[in-house]
């Protein structure tokens, strides 16, 4: 009689809670969803947001081919939030929205400067986007850089989106900012996020209106003509929550270097012999960058060491590249390039923008003993008045195959 | 009233104390007295090495009891004492002859050993007490003869035993060592002599190669029906006198025979008592095989778990025998039951000691990985389809959906489906007839699968699914144990589905719980890791066989060390 | 419960398993919430202090060789502070075995089960206690030990898969909130040992009463050892504003793992091993639960019990309303009982059970 009991009692159990979870069974299949991949958001006219949602075609990424679809659909709603923009999404496209697997977050450069902090905030709690999708602050429209990220040669956006912030590693013209980082950094008093900036690339040579060399380019100045429409170049430097300013390439660099992110790039110094023409370097870390922060006379008083290898990538006639002096000669002019790249990046990030965007509040820190200290320092007026000294030590090594020429 | 006391009757049913009838056996294995017991089992091996030192007396009857204490005839069921009395030269002698039922060809002892020592016939009714005369002379009235005295073991030797290989021995050890290899050993009375008669005639092969145990580098035979055969080939690999073979009878009508085995000197008493125990107070009518009698004394049949070792291989037999194991035959079934069994055994191949260390580790990994994946995997496939489909890199996740586009039915009903189909294929192909057989394997598996991804009943993925968690049923080499996997996987299918990952929590939760409270005739399930104990040797991962020097202290068997230290002598002493 | 005989790694993995159930919810939060920075600090110093509090609870117990917190309790004051012990041991484990329970199916409901009515999460939990504590006597705990390294490596693996987020310079300032509130009043952050109350009830279950120092000792450096890896993924990890907002710290450092495209959002894996480390806690939970309510009620049976129990702990934790009240007695509540109970009334009894004992030696 008990174990009949049991078996009721356990058959019973199992029937409700079959039931009861069917719920969620229903609202999380995966046949009943339909995965966002990335979302931007724009100001519309009347005070909403315009938010924008990309969904992947799935048969692009069935066998058969031929389908000749474009590979991605955008749908756009005008809401008050992310949250009741997905909601009224919902009832449009007839599947469950789950943004489980977006990879990439764009903000309109209006939005930027109007202050992050909410929706980075709202972001965060939503249980279903990931941490480590990347932020991306785009000067054109957030729809307009969506619909022109995927080239027509590509079929699978999702490939483009996973892939592109790691050229931050080899060329450190942009950085690998992501929403976790960026909510962390808004979050401390004392420093402020940088995001990757992103905008139009013109497909004709004649609008673009850059100039070539890798100081002033950024995104939408670059000088790359090609077939995605869209390019990301540069970082936005933001103020607490709002955006106050661009990084070009050449800066972002001189940042990722600070911050160590960048793990080789290239650098194009004047020839010591021949000032007409440049030398490419191919450096990277071989030490972490030294950074000392001196608070003892009020103002911070900032010492900046750092540490390159490097190689000669472009080869000119008449060189012999395992000439010492010569090597020297190149070092020489590599540490006087750098050092004077860098300290125009930090007086522009302390003068210009008024916003620590590195590291160094952290170092700061390490003089204070109690919270109480270091907030009545008040960081972030000080460092507005800080003196910066870099010093760069490259050795160069030699060139890459041929020693000679 | 009639309302009153039914409700008092079911209250009384369900909430009356009734105390747990649970059956609660463990190996004493006191560890207190371990210097007592090794103490104990060096004086057992000195005292049986002056035993077979012994020389055979002329005494006929203090051989014979030495004999039965050596050989444990009183319990010991083929070992057989035929006394007769030998006609030698008109005179009639006491002897008897000592054999091992099933070892020897019993029609060369009738006919070559007991016709001729015990039938009158010419060479045995030579008369009188004659003697030889080797050489005569007479000097002086006296005469000096020179005369062979009669020698009854020399006649018996030269005249009465036409068997080709016959020795005399003057010791019991080689009277013993010739017994066990299945010789018959002749002891007369007065003299101290024994002959050892080579009679071997042990049922060779119809013993064919196993059907389910197949392994590349070992022995290829495998037990039959006959009781008797399959006891001789366990003695046959043991080759030692302390092999005990009781026999039993099971079931009152068909008294079926039943064959304990041990080791003596190495099983724990108590273990062997028990399975005794056990199987002597079993009140059925008909066994018929050893899968009912494994049902019968196992100690908990509730979960589909098995606790007992079943083998149709006399070696494996053999080995966990000199592990200090009990091993069962049953008349009429080509397997022998081997108890106790842990996890550990389970998950092991009798190949697992013939190759080197690393190989058989490797396979052990990929074993367990198998297990993980046979219970898990359509499960895991289902939770993270249902409710976690973030885990998935987002390319597998969009090839998924796209290759789901067109499929009519839910996940959980597709899976179910291939699986309940997987499992129709394989019993049907137990009774599909041989020359049909392949063509249904085609049909089943390609066909069936190709036409319905064609079809768009299921998708492409979820037979890849289903494929792979077969293939890694088939991995486990136990027959029940990955019968009892396939069937959990179903339970944790319908819990992925629930839940999604806190219902397969909770499926693999209550299932370590069960492995755990299991124990197979004393000895818990997951020995040796939970409760600790040494895994010198006897853990999941094989140790190298030079390494393996102790036996389990989960058995508590009697001799521990099975290896010296330094096992390999020619290479560590000579230095 | 004499019946059972642990051997000293289940025992250590009884206390490390209560330790690691209340850490993955929010245990981090209120820990270093009141220190900030020098959370790290703060917790080798509260370790120190916990090993002593063991060495303590160890020797005083070693006067009474074999017996638990209870029957000692039954020595100093006869059958009725044998029962109030009992009891007041019986609601502590209900109230935090309720409390855990609701915020742990609260945050799988946020994460998971958004359209699943609470009671059926708790229900799955609920399941599993009869379960555990009807198979015979010792096999919850063989499981624990089965489960607690595969979650023990978890931690370690996140540790070492979030090294490339990790901020070094976190720790400062050095002393976060000041001295005071690091060190005296941060001294309070024992309660995060909370497997130390465990000690009190282990001595009669212990199959060779001599290994109890070595396990007391080995438990506790273990549970620092993984405390300290907890606090440091999350203090290196976050800014010190954004910890104190996350429901779940611990989960939060999950999401950032990845490697490469193919190994994302592995959080479900570990949220797997946290489910089962949860069903083990409820297991050890209500075992000694039932063991307790055998003695200090003399039934005859201990496993029938667990059916009421379980009722009794599913309402209990059905009881509050919202988060905000189950986060304060989380934080706040279990805190001070803690304080109160497992340290102050438990060692208060075992030292006058000392002194009494040793007045009688005195006397003899």
């Amino acid at each position: 009689m008990k174990k009949f009991l049991h078996s009721i009692l356990i058959t019973f159990i199992l029937i409700v809670n079959l039931y009861a979870f069917s719920a969620s069974y229903t609202y999380d299949n995966i046949d009943n969803l339909a995965y966002v991949v990335a979302i931007g958001i724009d100001t519309s006219k009347s005070n909403n947001l315009k938010i924008s949602f990309q969904f992947t075609d799935t048969s692009a990424y069935s066998n058969d081919s031929s389908s000749g679809s474009k590979g991605t659909i955008i749908n756009t709603v005008e809401a008050q939030s992310l949250e009741s923009s997905v909601n009224i999404l919902n009832s449009y496209i007839g599947k469950n929205v789950n943004l489980a697997h977006c990879k990439v977050i764009v903000f309109s450069e209006e939005i930027a400067k109007a202050g992050l902090s909410n929706y980075i905030y709202s972001l965060i709690n939503n249980s279903q986007i990931r941490p480590t999708s990347n932020i991306v602050i785009s000067k054109c429209e957030a729809k307009y850089y969506l619909e022109n990220s995927i080239s027509e040669s590509e079929k699978l956006i999702t490939k483009y989106y996973d892939v592109f912030p790691n050229s931050s590693d080899y060329t450190g013209y942009i950085s690998y900012v992501t929403l976790g980082d960026f909510f962390n950094q808004i979050t401390d008093k004392t420093r402020s996020p940088v995001a990757i900036l992103g905008g139009v690339n013109a497909k004709t040579s004649d609008i673009n209106s850059g100039s070539e060399d890798a100081s002033s380019i950024l995104a939408s100045k670059s000088t790359v003509v090609g077939e995605r429409g869209t390019e990301n170049l540069g970082l936005a430097v933001f103020k607490e929550d709002k955006l106050v300013g661009e990084l070009t390439a050449l800066e972002s660099l001189c940042h990722s270097i600070i911050d160590n992110e960048a793990n080789t790039f290239l650098i194009s110094i004047a020839n010591p012999r021949n000032s007409e023409n440049t030398i490419d370097l191919s450096a990277s870390e071989y030490k972490k960058t030294s950074i000392n922060v001196d608070v003892s006379n009020g103002s911070p008083y900032i010492n900046i060491d750092v540490y390159l290898n490097a190689e000669i990538m472009s080869i000119d006639t008449n060189t012999d590249y395992l000439d010492e002096a010569y090597l020297n000669e190149v070092a020489t002019s590599a540490n006087n390039f750098l050092a004077s790249q860098i300290s125009k990046y930090l007086y522009k990030t302390s003068t210009d923008f008024k916003s620590c965007i590195n590291d160094f509040d952290k170092y700061a820190s390490i003089h204070f003993l109690t919270n109480n200290d270091w907030e009545n320092y008040d960081w972030v007026s000080s460092y507005e008045d800080a003196f910066f000294n870099v010093n760069v030590y490259t050795s160069v090594n030699s060139s890459m195959l041929l020693t000679e020429s | 009233m009639n309302l009153k006391n039914l409700t008092k009757k079911l209250a009384k049913q369900l909430f009356e104390y009734k105390p747990e009838e649970s059956y609660d056996f463990s190996i004493n294995n006191n560890k207190d007295n371990k210097n007592q017991s090794i103490q104990l089992a060096d004086n057992t091996v000195k005292y049986e090495k002056d035993r077979k030192n012994q020389t055979i007396y002329t005494s006929l009857t203090i051989n014979k009891e030495n004999i039965q204490s050596i050989f444990n005839t009183l319990i010991n069921s083929d070992i057989i004492i035929r006394d007769f009395i030998l006609n030698a030269r008109g005179k009639q002698y006491s002897a008897f002859l000592l054999y091992i039922d099933g070892m020897v060809n019993v029609n060369a002892i009738n006919d070559f050993v007991l016709e001729s020592l015990m039938l009158r016939n010419k060479a045995n009714t030579y008369d009188g007490k004659e003697e030889r005369i080797i050489h005569e002379t007479t000097t002086n009235n006296i005469t000096v003869r020179k005369i062979k005295k009669f020698d009854l073991s020399e006649y018996i030797y030269n005249s009465l035993i036409p068997e080709n290989s016959v020795k005399k021995c003057t010791k019991f050890e080689d009277i013993i060592s010739g017994v066990n290899s299945g010789n018959c050993a002749l002891f007369i009375d007065t003299i101290n002599i024994a002959f050892d008669i080579d009679v071997k005639g042990f049922n060779q092969r119809s013993i064919e190669a196993p059907n389910n145990e197949v392994i590349i580098k070992g022995s290829q035979e495998s037990f039959v029906e006959n009781i008797r055969t399959n006891t001789s080939q366990i003695r046959r690999v043991i080759n030692n006198e302390n092999l005990i073979i009781e026999n039993l009878t099971v079931g009152e009508i068909s008294k079926t025979k039943c064959a304990i085995c041990y080791m003596q000197n190495i099983t724990n008493e108590d273990l062997v008592s028990e399975v005794k125990f056990r199987i002597n107070n079993l009140s059925i009518d008909t066994l018929l095989s050893s899968g009912q009698l494994e049902q019968l004394i196992e100690d908990n049949s509730r979960f589909g778990i098995p606790q007992i070792l079943s083998t149709e291989r006399p070696d494996k037999c053999a080995k966990h025998l000199m592990q200090g194991r009990v091993v069962v035959l049953v008349n009429g079934t080509p397997y022998g039951l081997i108890m106790p069994a842990t996890f550990v055994d389970y998950m092991s191949s009798p190949e697992d000691t013939n190759i080197k260390p690393i190989f058989s580790n490797f396979l052990k990994l990929l074993r367990f990985i198998a297990l993980i994946i046979t219970l898990l995997l359509p499960g895991g496939y289902v939770a993270i389809t249902s409710f976690h489909q973030e885990i998935l890199p987002t390319e597998l996740l969009f090839s998924i959906l796209a290759a789901r586009q067109y499929v009519p039915f839910p996940i959980i009903v597709e899976i179910v489906t291939m699986e309940l189909s997987f499992e129709l294929i394989r019993e049907a192909g137990l009774r599909v007839p041989s020359p049909v057989g392949p063509t249904i394997g085609i049909v089943g598996a390609l066909i069936l699968g190709e036409a319905a991804v064609n079809a768009n009943i299921v998708s492409p993925i979820l037979i890849i699914v289903v494929a792979i968690t077969a293939i890694s049923s088939f991995a486990i080499p136990d027959y029940s144990f990955s019968f009892h996997v396939r069937i959990y996987r179903f339970f944790f299918i319908v819990l992925g589905f629930m839940a999604g990952f806190l219902g397969l929590g909770f499926g693999i939760f209550a299932y370590i719980l069960i492995m755990c409270s299991l124990k197979s005739f004393g000895v818990p399930y997951t020995v040796p890791y939970v409760p600790s104990s040494s895994t010198r040797g006897h853990g999941y991962l094989v140790s190298p066989i030079w390494k393996q020097d102790t036996r389990a202290d989960y058995l508590g068997p009697k001799k521990e060390k099975s290896q010296d230290k330094i096992s390999m002598k020619w290479k560590y002493e000579n230095k | 419960m004499n019946s059972i005989k642990l051997g000293n790694f289940e025992a250590i993995a009884i206390i490390v398993t209560i330790t690691i159930t209340h850490s993955i919810l929010t245990l981090p939060k209120s820990i270093m919430v009141p220190v900030d920075s020098a959370a790290l600090l703060n917790l080798i110093y509260v370790s120190i202090l916990a090993l002593f509090l063991s060495i303590i609870i160890y020797k005083l117990l070693n006067n009474f060789p074999g017996l638990d917190i209870i029957d000692i309790s039954e020595f100093l004051g006869g059958k009725i502070l044998q029962r109030i012990v009992g009891l007041l041991f019986l609601i502590y484990v209900l109230f935090v075995s309720s409390v855990l329970l609701r915020t742990f199916a609260h945050c799988l409901k946020i994460v998971y089960y958004p359209m699943t009515d609470l009671i059926f999460i708790l229900a799955i939990f609920a399941v599993s206690i009869p379960i555990s504590c009807t198979l015979s006597s010792e096999t919850i705990f063989k499981a624990n030990l089965i489960i607690i390294p595969v979650v023990l490596l978890g931690i370690v693996f996140l540790f070492i898969a979030n090294t490339k987020y990790f901020n070094f310079e976190n720790i400062y300032p050095l002393f976060g909130n000041g001295i005071n509130a690091t060190f005296i009043k941060g001294a309070s952050n024992i309660f995060a040992f909370g497997g130390i109350t465990v000690l009190y009830l282990l001595p009669p279950i212990l199959k060779d009463k001599m290994q109890f120092k070595k396990v007391s000792i080995l438990s506790t450096v273990l549970s620092s050892i993984y405390f300290i890896l907890t606090i440091a993924t999350i203090l290196f990890m976050f800014s010190s504003v954004s910890f104190t907002n996350e429901l779940m710290p611990l989960y939060s450092s999950v999401r950032y793992i990845e490697f490469g495209t193919f190994f994302q959002r592995l959080d479900s894996v570990f949220l797997l091993t946290w489910i089962l480390a949860f069903f083990c806690y409820l297991g050890i939970s209500f075992r000694f639960c039932t063991s307790i309510y055998k003695k200090i009620t003399n039934i005859k049976s201990n496993k029938i019990i667990s059916y009421p129990l379980t009722l009794l702990v599913l309402g209990l934790s059905l009881l509050p309303k919202d988060e905000s009240i189950t986060s304060f007695l989380e934080g706040t509540v279990y805190r001070y009982i803690f304080l109160i109970f497992s340290i102050g009334i438990s060692l208060l009894i075992l030292v006058l059970a000392y002194l009494k004992k040793k007045a009688k030696t005195i006397k003899e």
